[in-house]
């Protein structure tokens, strides 16, 4: 059990063993409903090419922007949205999502946890009726006296006490950190190996944000679950995440252990965000000045209808060169599994000189 | 995060869900707590047992001819004709009160019709989406677009041209199929909203046959909505039932209360000052759908609790003041 | 609590002793309860709280945005115009007086102190927006309604004014919202209020809903056209970082009361209140090293039925003997200890005798009106 104030070790470890889940040059578009008589119809490019890889008791963060594509990501990994391209490996087996039969099969490991607490819930039922269905569809419980058994249990587990209590409450009679735990519950009820948590915490205070965070956290560690962790608040993917991913606009731009990503970022959108995210510890300085010089005035992510080409921050990017228009980056890896999508970095360029531009 | 109308609605509709799980008792008292619903339901109530009880209420039969002498058959009400009789002696009462019956089961049928209609139409629509919703919201809109009343009038005088049946089930289907459309189109459209909140998604994502989540998981969050429609369309099917025998389209030996208004008007009872041949029924029809309509007032406070807080709060300070 | 305000010349709104009740079917509930403040001229106002702190409800009450069944029960709101030579000058107060009870204009008033002194910026732009009118028509409504004397043109002149004020291109006067992306909705929603150039803006949760690079956008924004034009904020959130980082003054809410008054700065480096220390704990840093935190234990209460005594002491990690008996009463800060200016409500900082203790928690108890 980890102790308050216990430094979490485990962001400067690699992960042992192989992924349990592994994506593979994702992509994902969406046809746009158009009347067309001759031609292709227009797509939403909303993912380009992503791979990533979930580890048992390890979270990788997948941080970006609404409209980066991270959500379609996640809805990708639970079988929510087929990918136009790419592959999905379970345990290091290809699963054909398009099959009913691999799907379920596949369902019954990986489980999604949706954002918004307030929706999640089906308002007229109880929480027993919420956990009773996974627990009926997957066969864990045959009768009603089993499924109170395993209900009790799962609402322990995510720290719902006194359980009883809980189980014939409505949604409207719970708080928003409460309704997510149920979420969390119905989804351990299915007794998953692979979570995939969507923004699980942005709708809730912040003060109740941490309580989600740590209970998450003892699933990770008590269950050895694996996570897929999206947010856009790259603070609590380092505090949850071991690996962080970045994503814009539907490209990959930086990954790598979430301690590094964060606090040595590389690429310019990364640095964006770091510097837009709100530092108690940056108390002393003026909201007015920018805290490093090579972050952008103003700008928002670009339509996916027709992304611009290349690497689609270029449009916002101070740093953008002619080739960045014409040419999405290749990888460079900065050691330690730190690694990014980026011109500034590719082989031509000297990495002295950008080590000078990277900042806090 | 701001709970939505829709949300405030559902909490309602959940505590009266929660409450019928105690069972009988616990929907009865929902119900009686709101005066609107309450008085509503018991005016309908009185109606139906009238109805049902008819033979035993009156002695005559409706299309008996009870008076066959005096300078007009059409006597003013009495102790022996409580409603006094029509332009061929007949007791209005009886009438009225089979009538009743008439008026009743039409409402129903077409009523219950209907609304199954819409609830199929209009939620498979929204939750298939695609190709599916295309073909049904197309049906849909055509119905639609026809114009109701004079469609009802057309096929009304069909049925009753040819001998398919000039009996009070034709006028009900015929009413049925001009009256659907509106309403699928209203839950199409509120399936499509709660479609997107995500408990279906996660119905979806554990397996749940889609013909479970139309009508086990998303249904219930719309029966304010279906209620009022089916209450809705009650009152409809009343009013037209009665406009079509007003007409002369229904069959004008049956003691129904639009018929007995369609004989005031060829007997010129408004003239002649016999006013005993209108009046009972005219009202019977509007009492019968007014209170209908508290219903439709009582659901509307069920869904929307601000309108049952600011009823309580003025009761509240009446109560303060005395 | 209540300062003399007559002497000093800076102050906007003097808020004095409101309380909110919700009248329910269980009796009143006090979603706000004795609540004071002033807000100075040109000052960031930050009111933080957890959901039903009873913010966002006194923000709406200050403002009079109150429907049944919620109603302010006693306190005033003293507000201090300041007379303006510009074409915009309001006639509010009439000659001879130096403030206006907020809470007993008339209508007429009330119109005039609507969105000409006071305006409002809401958590979601959408709601605040009429899909199915274009900005352009939204701002020149709101001009035409409170100022009656322009031109057409005059109008559209100061539409493209303040969408250029607030960094959208005057372009897109004729879009509609939906048009828009969600950080330009919210721009367009504070050019609206801006309309009028109020002295005072009430943000309730404005970039909640953005992603936090378009909130950084706004904010900077917002934090830009208040050193441009002068106007006060009270900026309503539940997360205290952004208002660390912005707000002059922070005034920290729980369950409708407030627990502790200071300066952004006074508030990072000694935070007094208990639950103001576990609310300053509750964010995971970018720098130094991953621990694992521990929130605030429990959750708020149910309004209807608060806990005696000091309404956190259930939740508190330093209660004791009287924190479950005695209510605290707002107090500046004890010498010694915290900055000047900094109020706050704990038993911790009260070094009063046993009888000043009786006597204080008597006067709370008798201005509620008897609920222990």
């Amino acid at each position: 059990m980890i102790q308050p104030g216990q430094i979490l070790s485990g962001s400067n470890q690699g992960p042992s063993g192989q992924p349990l889940l592994e994506a593979r040059h994702l992509r994902k578009d969406f046809p746009l409903r158009q009347m067309n008589i001759i031609g292709a119809g227009k797509v939403v490019q909303a993912v380009e090419d992503l791979s990533l890889n979930l580890f048992a008791g390890r979270a990788t963060a997948l941080v970006g922007e609404s409209g980066s594509g991270k959500t379609t990501v996640a809805r990708m990994l639970a079988g929510i949205h087929i990918p136009t391209r790419g592959e999905l490996l379970f345990a290091q087996q290809p699963v054909n999502v398009k099959s009913m039969r691999e799907r379920k099969k596949y369902l019954r490991q990986v489980q999604y946890i949706f954002q918004d607490p307030f929706s999640s819930l089906n308002p007229l039922r109880s929480v027993r009726y919420h956990l009773s269905r996974p627990l009926r569809m997957q066969g864990h419980a045959r009768n009603s006296r089993e499924v109170e058994a395993q209900a009790l249990v799962l609402l322990e587990k995510v720290s719902l006490t006194p359980a009883r209590q809980f189980l014939d409450k409505y949604p409207h009679q719970l708080s928003g950190g409460q309704r997510q735990r149920v979420s969390i519950a119905r989804a351990l009820a299915v007794r998953p190996s692979v979570l995939l948590a969507d923004e699980p915490v942005s709708m809730l205070d912040v003060s109740i944000r941490l309580d989600i965070l740590n209970l998450l956290l003892k699933l990770k560690e008590e269950e050895g679950l694996a996570f897929l962790f999206i947010t856009h608040d790259i603070a609590s993917a380092r505090y949850f995440a071991e690996e962080t991913q970045v994503m814009y606009a539907g490209q990959m731009v930086e990954g790598g252990p979430s301690d590094e990503v964060i606090r040595r970022p590389r690429h310019p959108y990364t640095r964006l965000l770091r510097a837009a995210a709100p530092d108690p510890d940056r108390m002393a300085q003026n909201m007015g000045d920018e805290v490093t010089g090579d972050v952008p005035e103003r700008g928002e992510p670009p339509s996916l209808v027709n992304p611009p080409k290349g690497c689609r921050f270029h449009l916002r990017c101070p740093h953008a060169m002619e080739i960045c228009r014409q040419s999405f980056p290749a990888r460079t890896d900065f050691g330690g599994g730190h690694w990014a999508n980026c011109h500034l970095y590719s082989s031509n360029l000297d990495v002295q000189t950008t080590r000078a531009t990277t900042g806090g | 995060m701001q709970a939505t109308n829709l949300t405030d609605q559902n909490l309602e509709t959940a505590t009266f869900l929660s409450s019928a799980r105690k069972g009988g008792r616990g929907v009865f008292r929902a119900i009686v707590a709101n005066p609107k619903i309450s008085f509503g339901v018991g005016v309908v109530a009185v109606f139906v047992l009238a109805a049902i009880a008819a033979p035993l209420l009156t002695p005559y039969d409706p299309s008996a001819h009870v008076i066959t002498t005096g300078v007009s058959r059409s006597v003013p009400p009495s102790a022996a004709h409580i409603f006094g009789t029509t332009g061929l002696g007949q007791d209005l009462f009886s009438q009225i009160l089979y009538g009743a019956r008439i008026s009743l089961v039409i409402g129903f049928v077409a009523a219950i019709g209907s609304t199954l209609l819409q609830v199929l139409m209009g939620l498979t629509a929204a939750y298939f989406g695609g190709i599916i919703d295309e073909i049904l919201s197309l049906i849909t809109n055509i119905f639609l677009v026809l114009p109701g009343l004079p469609l009802t009038i057309v096929l009304a005088s069909l049925a009753k041209a040819s001998s398919v049946g000039q009996n009070e089930l034709t006028i009900a289907i015929v009413l049925l199929f001009t009256s659907w459309s509106y309403g699928a189109r209203v839950l199409r459209a509120q399936t499509l909203s709660i479609k997107e909140r995500e408990f279906v998604s996660a119905a979806r994502a554990n397996g749940e046959s889609a013909l479970r989540i139309i009508f086990v998981e998303i249904l219930p969050n719309e029966i304010a909505l279906v209620a009022s429609t089916f209450v809705g369309t009650f009152v409809y099917a009343i009013g037209a039932e009665v406009a079509l025998e007003f007409l002369g389209l229904g069959d004008i030996s049956s003691p129904s209360w639009g018929v007995i208004l369609y004989w005031a008007q060829v007997n010129g009872a408004l003239i002649v000052g016999k006013w005993w041949q209108f009046v009972p029924a005219g009202l019977c029809v509007a009492v019968l759908c007014a209170s209908l309509t508290f219903v439709n007032f009582g659901i509307d406070e069920l869904a929307n609790p601000n309108l049952r807080s600011e009823r309580l709060m003025k009761k509240k300070k009446k109560s303060v003041v005395a | 609590m209540v300062q003399s305000v007559h002497s000093n010349l800076d102050v906007l709104l003097d808020v004095q002793h409101i309380s909110v009740v919700y009248d329910s079917p269980d009796g009143e509930v006090y979603a706000v309860n004795d609540v004071s403040f002033t807000l100075r001229r040109g000052e960031i106002l930050g009111l933080a709280g957890e959901s039903g702190s009873g913010k966002s409800t006194l923000a709406y009450a200050i403002s009079r945005l109150l429907r049944s069944p919620a109603r302010v029960t006693g306190g005033r709101v003293l507000y201090y115009p300041r007379t303006r030579e510009t074409v915009y000058s309001t006639s509010l107060p009439s000659a001879g007086e130096e403030y206006k009870d907020v809470l007993s204009m008339t209508r007429k008033e009330l119109r005039i102190f609507r969105w000409s002194e006071l305006a409002v910026v809401f958590q979601s732009a959408m709601n605040a927006l009429n899909p199915v009118a274009t900005i352009q028509a939204q701002i020149m409504d709101v001009l035409r309604v409170h100022r009656p004397g322009l031109s057409r043109d005059q109008r559209h002149a100061r539409a493209a004014e303040l969408l250029k004020l607030v960094g959208i291109t005057p372009e897109r006067l004729k879009s509609y919202p939906h048009e828009l992306s969600g950080g330009m909705r919210q721009r367009a929603v504070i050019a609206i209020a801006l309309a009028l150039s109020p002295e005072i803006i009430i943000m309730d949760e404005p970039t909640t809903a953005l992603d936090v690079v378009i909130q950084r956008d706004i904010l900077t924004e917002v934090m830009r056209l208040r050193q441009q034009l002068g106007f006060a904020v009270i900026f309503i959130t539940h997360d205290l970082s952004l208002l660390l980082e912005m707000a002059d003054e922070v005034i920290i809410m729980y369950a409708g009361r407030m627990v502790e008054k200071a300066s952004r700065k006074a508030l990072r480096q000694h935070a007094l209140h208990p639950y103001t220390d576990g609310l300053l704990h509750t964010f995971p840093t970018l720098e130094g090293p991953i621990v694992r935190m521990t929130g605030i234990p429990g959750t708020p209460p149910d309004l209807r039925m608060v806990p005696s005594g000091c309404v956190f002491h259930p939740r508190c990690k330093k209660a004791w003997g009287k924190c479950s008996t005695v209510r605290p009463v707002l107090l500046p800060s004890p010498a010694g200890v915290g900055s000047a200016g900094q109020q706050v409500a704990c038993h911790l900082y009260t070094g009063t005798g046993r009888d000043e203790e009786l006597r204080a928690s008597e006067i709370v108890f008798r201005k509620q009106g008897g609920e222990a």
